[in-house]
């Protein structure tokens, strides 16, 4: 038996993905949690901008591979704040490089019972 | 005067022959009747542990020492007492020549001399140092020759055999594409090959000593000193380092061995080694890595995507034949992209080919005619690739089930151009469909427009950074998409 899921109701996560179908479906799975979404945002300025334009985010989810970008200006933003994410990535752990050496790293496709365990567990 | 002379008693087997040799048959005559100066000669012959002949008289009657009776081998002893002519027959004519000059006075000197002797039942070549000089007699005229004969042949075999071994290390050192040297117990360079002063520009000389760590890479020179440490005690030199390319002004990563030369008593006198160039090898295997690491991104990618598309689907049609069907198609529109998409680096990916695809797996051969593809060729980028391949996929598939492919006069065109504008430069494509039928329209609300329209409106903006406009009247469709190009990118004329 898996544990269950922590309540996500009422937590405010910012999403930054840049595959839409993917973004989608985590929107839909983080909202059917009772979770109130940022985003999904695509790129570094548009989570940078997200980030700057709110007030409370709880935690993030980011995808560390952003088409031409890295996703790591945004990591550094929320760490400023004080807010707890996790990085999803497609790539093997062992070959991405790594300035946020303790935060958690999951593989893709990412299992959302385990991104909410790792966020609010 | 003769009884006061004897031989050397006692002096080996050459002294006893002579004494008991019966000279009287010879132009020498009794031992006991010969001149001091003869006597003198042989008795200081027979002492000497070099071979010497004497070669006395006008026939060069042969007399000789022990030392000389083993280099004759099988002539000794019938050469005592015969005439030199005789006595080797295969040289005479040479040793004639020594005869008249010796006899006039005159000396002979050779080194290495080549000859071709019958000592042992055949012939062989031998190599001698042969010194000859005159023996006067009392009346002060030359009555013979004395000869010191040394044979050379083990020497001059020997060097020639070094010779012919030094040629093949340097014919092989120097034929060899990689760089072949030779250096001390501690790594200092004692000798390179013309390869090396080619590669690295380095003069000969400069390379000596640890004139050859100047071209190494000094990232790698910390290596290279703690490989030339460990193989003092294994025995063994391998390591990878970077050697400067003086035709390429760059450096290239070698691959460095070397095998010990030692001493009788095994210990390490020198290395031989060889660097060899791997640096197309590196640089495949690095290209390698990366493509592996991008695949393995592609595929993980994949199936979160592959899983959204699922649960997309199903919200739309629930469980049962139409899920089948529909999810089955953008698995298969998926696949196609992912084609693409693993050729792309041998065939960039234009839109045209992204266009074809679609239509061609519509499988509807008799529609050509009443579509029209129109546009420049236009490079996409990977990383939009797939989003814009399902979009189209959408598009494709709407207009065959639901829309102008659907009736006999409908007709399909995609257009587009690029354009530079302020923000850039910018592709615009349009789709239109004309000739629709408004009935089918409204017997399929739903489903026409449905996903393609919403991955129209919301993931090619999301994911292209896509202006698109989705408009769809009783008879037509028009789509139209503005996606920003990256800057530079090729743009041909019509294809």
């Amino acid at each position: 038996m898996t544990a269950p899921a922590p309540a996500l109701t009422g937590k405010r996560v910012l999403l930054v993905e840049d595959d839409y179908f993917i973004a989608v479906d985590l929107k839909t799975w983080f909202e059917e949690g009772g979770a109130q979404v940022l985003g999904p945002v695509p790129s570094v300025d548009e989570a940078l901008a997200l980030i700057a334009g709110t007030a409370v985010i709880d935690a993030a989810v980011l995808d560390i591979n952003l088409q031409d970008e890295l996703v790591y200006p945004v990591a550094d933003a929320l760490q400023a704040r004080g807010v707890p994410f996790l990085f999803a990535t497609g790539y093997d752990p062992a070959s991405v490089p790594s300035p946020h050496g303790a935060v958690a790293l999951c593989q893709k496709p990412i299992d959302p019972q385990v991104v909410a365990r790792t966020l609010f567990g | 005067m003769s009884t006061a002379w004897t031989l050397p008693n006692g002096c080996g087997e050459l002294s006893d022959l002579v004494r008991t040799y019966d000279w009287g048959g010879t132009p020498l005559g009794p031992i006991a009747d010969w001149p001091q100066s003869l006597n003198f000669a042989v008795s200081t012959l027979l002492l000497s542990p070099v071979p010497i002949v004497l070669l006395w008289g006008e026939d060069g009657i042969m007399i000789y020492n022990d030392a000389y009776s083993g280099f004759a081998g099988g002539r000794h002893p019938q050469l005592l007492g015969s005439k030199v002519r005789e006595g080797w027959p295969e040289v005479a004519e040479f040793n004639d020549h020594v005869m008249r000059v010796g006899l006039a006075g005159g000396t002979l000197s050779y080194r290495d001399q080549e000859l071709t002797l019958n000592r042992y039942g055949g012939p062989e070549q031998v190599w001698m140092n042969l010194d000859y000089s005159p023996v006067f007699d009392e009346s002060g005229r030359p009555a013979g020759v004395i000869a010191i004969v040394v044979e050379s042949t083990e020497r001059v075999l020997a060097e020639r055999r070094l010779r012919e071994s030094e040629a093949l290390f340097r014919t092989l050192a120097q034929g060899i594409p990689q760089l072949v040297w030779r250096a001390g117990i501690d790594g200092a360079c004692i000798w390179s090959s013309p390869q090396w002063l080619a590669y690295t520009g380095q003069s000969d000389g400069a390379s000596l000593g640890w004139g050859w760590l100047e071209v190494v890479h000094p990232d790698d020179i910390a290596a290279a000193q703690i490989a030339w440490h460990d193989a003092s005690v294994s025995g063994h030199l391998s390591y990878e380092h970077r050697l400067c390319n003086a035709a390429e002004g760059r450096y290239r990563w070698f691959q460095t061995r070397a095998t010990p030369v030692r001493d009788g008593r095994g210990r390490i006198v020198e290395w031989l080694g060889t660097s060899t160039d791997i640096d197309d090898l590196h640089q495949f295997q690095e290209r390698q890595q990366v493509m592996v690491s991008e695949l393995q991104h592609r595929t993980r990618n994949l199936l979160g995507v592959v899983r959204a598309i699922a649960k997309q689907t199903m919200a739309v049609t629930g469980p049962g034949e139409r899920f089948k069907e529909q999810f089955n198609d953008r698995l298969s529109a998926l696949s196609r992209v992912q084609g693409l998409l693993s050729r792309s680096d041998q065939e960039p990916i234009t839109l045209r080919a992204l266009i074809e695809t679609e239509l061609a797996a519509l499988d509807a051969p008799a529609l050509r005619d009443r579509i029209r593809l129109d546009g420049p060729v236009v490079r996409l980028r990977k990383a939009t690739v797939q989003t814009f391949a399902l979009a189209l996929h959408e598009l494709a598939t709407n207009a065959l089930k639901y829309g102008a492919l659907t009736t006999p006069q409908g007709r399909l065109s995609v257009t587009w151009r690029t354009c530079a504008s302020e923000e850039g430069r910018r592709l615009l494509v349009e789709w239109v469909e004309e000739g629709l039928v408004r009935e089918r329209q409204i017997q399929q609300p739903v489903t026409r427009g449905g996903y393609g329209r919403e991955l129209i409106e919301r993931a090619l903006p999301y994911a292209l950074k896509a202006r698109t406009r989705y408009e769809l009247s009783d008879t037509a469709l028009h789509c139209a998409i503005n996606i920003p190009l990256p800057e530079g990118e090729a743009t041909g004329s019509t294809a």
